[in-house]
């Protein structure tokens, strides 16, 4: 049974920690009237059903479509400020346009209500609101910064934008709804991507992304399968 | 929002056992599987992790729900049994399967067959 209890670990924690101790008396039991034959199974099991299992709680998936976005989204972008434009504006095009795409999706969803019952009171689960506030307090003062520095009307679009994006990562903060906060913040995450030679946005940008998508993943996927 | 049976059928063969086993009274997760094993006349059997990853979908979907164990001072050893969504679904399942047999060739081999 120590072995069993071992190999046990192939099962998502989550897994373990509600049925581990019942599927152990089940196997003490089983293993009692069956006798070994019951090895058998319960191990073809660990090959075939755990890795399901794992699948379905999602942690691969989740950071693997969300890796893939954003290597979609931080590739694209990088493109076109080092290769395709001569200036930053051409990456801000497609990024302003995607994100006001995530930004739409964030209204669709809380006004369907969609996960409006889901709070991190309960999951535990808000560090990386960290960087993504940070990144908002960013985008603000940025904007604010450069039309101090040079009050033309270009920099007041830009500041406008900037507080446009920098509000929307603190609004998805406070919104009740979090499957539209999180889109929210994605949203407002977007267009700090192509400033890879500040280094430090683009990093919390990624994090904050990455940690916003998987969350929306996460909860889509919570819609039972039965 | 209230959920209907269509909404979840049909249902995957291990879910459709489990709930089966479930539908008369409560059960421990070993005792599922010697009601499954028993209803299927030995050709299904399920080892703990079958049971266990599938009662935790029905669970989730609403169709079980967990009662009190046979042995109250034992927390480990958990009960399940179907909810009033669990039967309904268990029955629109069966209808389901017998409908599509009934309409099937093998219907019209066995004419006496009633849903």
């Amino acid at each position: 049974m120590r072995l069993y209890r071992f190999l046990m670990l192939a099962y998502p924690r989550s897994f373990r920690d509600r049925f581990g101790e019942e599927m152990l008396l089940d196997l003490e039991e089983a293993r009692r009237e069956m006798g070994p034959r019951i090895w058998t199974r319960t191990l073809t099991e660990l090959v075939t059903v755990a890795p399901r299992a794992r699948w379905e709680e999602g942690m691969v998936k989740t950071k693997l479509i969300a890796g893939v976005f954003l290597l979609l989204i931080a590739g694209g972008g990088t493109m076109l400020v080092t290769g395709l434009g001569p200036d930053i504006r051409s990456a801000f095009v497609p990024l302003l346009i995607l994100a006001g795409l995530v930004a739409l999706m964030g209204i669709a969803a809380a006004t369907s209500r969609a996960g409006a019952e889901r709070t991190y009171a309960v999951e535990g689960r808000r560090w990386w609101w960290i960087p993504a506030g940070l990144l908002g307090l960013l985008q603000v003062a940025m904007g604010v910064g450069q039309f101090i520095d040079d009050p033309s009307s270009s920099n007041l679009g830009a500041l406008v934008l900037f507080v446009l994006f920098g509000g929307l990562i603190l609004g998805g903060m406070s919104v009740q709804n979090r499957v539209a906060g999180n889109w929210m913040i994605a949203a407002g995450a977007l267009p700090m991507l192509p400033f890879v030679w500040m280094v430090g946005p683009p990093v919390l940008a990624l994090v904050t992304i990455v940690m916003a998508v998987s969350d929306n993943l996460r909860a889509a996927r919570r819609a039972p399968a039965i | 929002m209230r959920r209907e049976p269509e909404d979840v059928t049909p249902l995957p063969s291990a879910s459709f056992h489990v709930l089966l086993a479930l539908v008369d009274r409560p059960r421990h997760g070993y005792a599922v599987m010697q009601e499954v094993e028993r209803l299927s006349d030995g050709a299904v059997r399920m080892g703990p992790g079958t049971v266990y990853t599938t009662i935790k979908r029905l669970l989730d979907g609403g169709l079980i729900e967990e009662v009190q164990g046979p042995d109250p001072a034992d927390p480990r050893r958990r009960s399940y049994r179907a909810t009033a969504l669990g039967e309904r679904v268990c029955r629109a399942e069966v209808h389901r399967l017998a409908g599509l047999i009934q309409r099937s060739v093998l219907g019209r081999l066995a004419p006496g067959f009633e849903v």
